[in-house]
């Protein structure tokens, strides 16, 4: 009867520390998912930041094509407001088609093409971009590895029980948007 | 990516306490065979009368020798690590970056966004100012890592190879090779230092103690054998690790295998005087003599491997040494515009051929071959594929121009392209000169007039080339010396094989000259470089006979 309940007790024993083991490795993803989606919005702000100076850069050249400026400057105010995964995406899906029509203006402008900060910033954005794009794949990436762990069994027990759920994949509606906004200059 | 700093830092512990094992290790063994040996001979007396020659020490006796070798290997472990960067730094001669200028600009800007593929690793970069081109990764116990470029490779690569490669260099840092390089570069860089000590000390002693300076010596060159056997086994597997790697940060195999294939095309500098630094390089440096040895497996296996993940074929990295001329380009707007028409005939695989401003097509090769009007230089298109070449590029094509050599008026053919070449008037001699590669053909008799006359002024690239060549002319006789017969052309007067040599002692150029008639294969640009180096040498007109 003794050696019954000590072998249980030491089955309880086990079987918690395996609940806390996989508690704690849920919540070490969980928290590197939102260091990754942090990382995102660092990479955002960034483009956020760029776009006045572009706009600046480009508005003396552009004085017939002030609704392209102003459809930049939209898109980018809907960014900088939108908080909430789906939203953001939504916006910077807008923000990213908006430029990539600025830039095919400035294809028509020889004079712009031509100007030094607009080529400094042209580089700057190209990298913005680039890291937007890879911030993007990291923080997928890592939502891919939470998502996996906390369908596995048994943590989906586990998981189901602390109600952490499935995080959200920051998706982009048209593969073509992965491309960079290209200007030939 | 499962990279994280937790897991970067405990790889760093780890990878510490391997190397320290080691080097006690070593220590260890060293002492106590030198213990042993020196115990057998001072007590030879003894031996005699006990009827046995070797002493083997006592157990007491090796735990002394372990505990001094192991200070001693500590000792040894971070005085060689200590500052380890900024002498690898040093011995690399690698600059940091000048923001102001844009390609550096461009550098730092690609090396941010691979470390945010990697989740924020902190990277810094480097360059290395010299023409050559390749790439390395330097770091230690305490500051952040570096990734370092050359000047030259920076001016080929556009951005998305760079990217590639800068990926590759980052594998290799978030695995934690780059570190184990390094600190054992600094280590064995001691012992490295002491054999050439010691063998020259060898040549001044003579008696007892050149016995002993001779047995240290044979056992630092077993040291430094198993260092470079333990360095070239695990290297070879990481380079392919580290070339993953960098496909899954930038997914982009295509540029990976491009930026390998013209780094493997180009000068890519000479190997560092320190054992193993080399495998520091995205490409192994110097090509090493035993092939075993080698810290880098072949570079056509890599891009094999590259192409296979990116569904493409060897074409698709040829079109990438040669600039899009003018007339490839409108040829690729074109097909641009009716590609989607063309996507629907998914015919069986055949050439495009662009004729009066039009893709026609597509043809078998029986077809083409019954074309007549297919030129060398006309544009084709492979079936499915999206870049335009010239024909003579297509080395499945080439068969078909070989029979068209008589038509031509020329006395010779191209070696590369098989188009015939032209007779034309250069600096007073009549030299032929392929239209298509623009390389030279001329006999020595022609180049004595061509070198003579100093009638050409040269333009900024080929006289900064010409500087270069001069600059690297040590490193290139020693380069030439182990080249491994890359590429073999038939001579064009005699149809025998081709040297690959450089064109004189003055002038470090690499040509192709043919050993039976003597004539000389310029490619492009080679010849008037050779003419700007002569036209510099004071002492011109005693060496151009």
């Amino acid at each position: 009867m003794l050696t019954g309940l000590a072998i249980l007790l030491v089955l309880a024993v086990m079987a918690v520390l395996v609940v806390i083991g996989i508690y704690n490795g849920i919540i070490a993803l969980r928290n590197s998912v939102d260091n990754a989606w942090a990382q995102i919005d660092v990479q955002l702000k960034r483009r956020h930041d760029l776009i006045p100076n572009l706009v600046n850069v480009a508005k003396g050249y552009l004085v017939h094509e002030k609704e392209t400026l102003e459809n930049v400057i939209k898109a980018r105010t809907q960014a900088t407001q939108a908080t909430a995964v789906k939203d953001k995406q939504a916006a910077e899906n807008m923000l990213t088609s908006s430029l990539r029509s600025l830039f095919a203006v400035v294809e028509q402008y020889p004079d712009l093409k031509a100007n030094q900060n607009l080529l400094k910033l042209h580089e700057e954005i190209t990298s913005t971009e680039n890291r937007i794009a890879f911030a993007r794949q990291f923080y997928n990436d890592e939502v891919m590895r939470h998502n996996t762990l906390i369908q596995k069994f048994p943590n989906n027990v586990i998981a189901g029980s602390f109600n952490f759920g499935n995080k959200e994949l920051f998706e982009i509606d048209d593969p073509s948007h992965k491309e960079v906004p290209e200007v030939k200059l | 990516m499962a990279y994280s700093f937790v897991q970067i830092e405990k790889e760093k512990s780890r990878s510490i306490v391997v190397l320290i094992a080691i080097l006690i290790a070593i220590y260890f063994f060293t002492a106590w065979i030198i213990y042993f040996i020196v115990k057998s001979y001072f007590l030879a007396k003894v031996n005699e009368q006990l009827g046995r020659f070797f002493i083997f020490p006592s157990l007491t006796e090796t735990v002394v020798v372990f505990a001094a070798a192991s200070a001693a290997a500590l000792v040894h472990f971070y005085a060689t690590t200590a500052g380890m960067m900024l002498r690898a730094i040093q011995v690399l001669d690698a600059k940091p970056l000048d923001l102001n200028y844009p390609p550096h600009k461009m550098l730092k800007n690609i090396i941010e966004e691979v470390s945010t593929a990697m989740g924020g690793l902190p990277i810094g970069g480097c360059v290395v100012n010299t023409a050559s081109c390749n790439a390395f990764s330097i770091g230690d116990f305490k500051s952040i890592p570096y990734i370092g470029v050359t000047e030259g490779l920076l001016s080929k690569l556009n951005r998305s190879q760079l990217e590639a490669v800068i990926g590759h260099e980052a594998a290799h840092i978030a695995r934690g090779d780059t570190l184990i390089v390094t600190t054992t570069c600094s280590i064995f860089g001691l012992y490295e230092g002491m054999m050439v000590g010691i063998k020259e000390g060898l040549f001044r002693i003579r008696g007892g103690v050149a016995l002993v300076g001779v047995l240290i010596y044979l056992i630092l060159q077993l040291v430094h054998f198993f260092n470079k056997l333990l360095v070239s086994s695990i290297s070879q597997q990481k380079e392919f690790r580290a070339d993953a790697v960098a496909v899954r940060l930038t997914r982009d195999p295509l540029s990976l295998a491009q930026s390998l294939y013209i780094i493997s095309k180009r000068w890519h500098g000479e190997s560092t005087k320190i054992v193993g630094l080399s495998s520091l390089f995205i490409v192994e440096p110097a090509v090493s003599g035993l092939s075993g040895f080698s810290t880098h497996p072949p570079i056509e296996e890599r891009i094999n491997i590259l192409l296979n993940m990116a569904h493409a074929d060897k074409s698709a990295l040829e079109t990438m040494l040669v600039d899009v001329k003018p007339q490839i380009k409108a040829a690729h707007d074109s097909f641009l515009n009716k590609a989607k028409k063309e996507k629907l005939l998914k015919n069986h695989q055949g050439w495009f051929v662009f004729k009066e401003n039009q893709w026609q097509g597509p043809f078998l090769f029986v077809e083409l071959a019954g074309l007549g009007w297919l030129k060398a230089d006309s544009l084709i298109r492979r079936d499915g594929a999206i870049e335009a070449k010239p024909a003579y590029q297509d080395s499945r094509l080439i068969p078909l121009f070989k029979p068209h050599q008589q038509d031509l008026h020329s006395r010779y053919s191209c070696p590369h392209c098989y188009h015939g070449l032209e007779e034309i008037g250069y600096e007073g001699a009549v030299v032929d000169k392929c239209s298509l590669c623009k390389g030279f053909l001329l006999t020595r008799d022609e180049l004595n007039k061509v070198l003579i006359r100093e009638d050409r002024d040269f333009s900024k690239s080929i006289i900064a080339q010409a500087e270069i060549a001069l600059a690297e002319k040590k490193e290139r006789f020693k380069q030439i010396r182990q080249i491994k017969t890359p590429l073999v052309i038939n001579c064009p007067n005699c149809s025998r094989k081709m040297m690959r040599k450089l064109y004189s002692f003055y002038a470090p150029v690499e040509v192709d000259e043919c050993g039976f008639c003597g004539r000389v294969w310029f490619d492009q640009d080679e010849l008037e470089i050779v003419q700007a180096i002569y036209d510099r040498l004071p002492n011109k007109d005693q060496i151009v006979r």
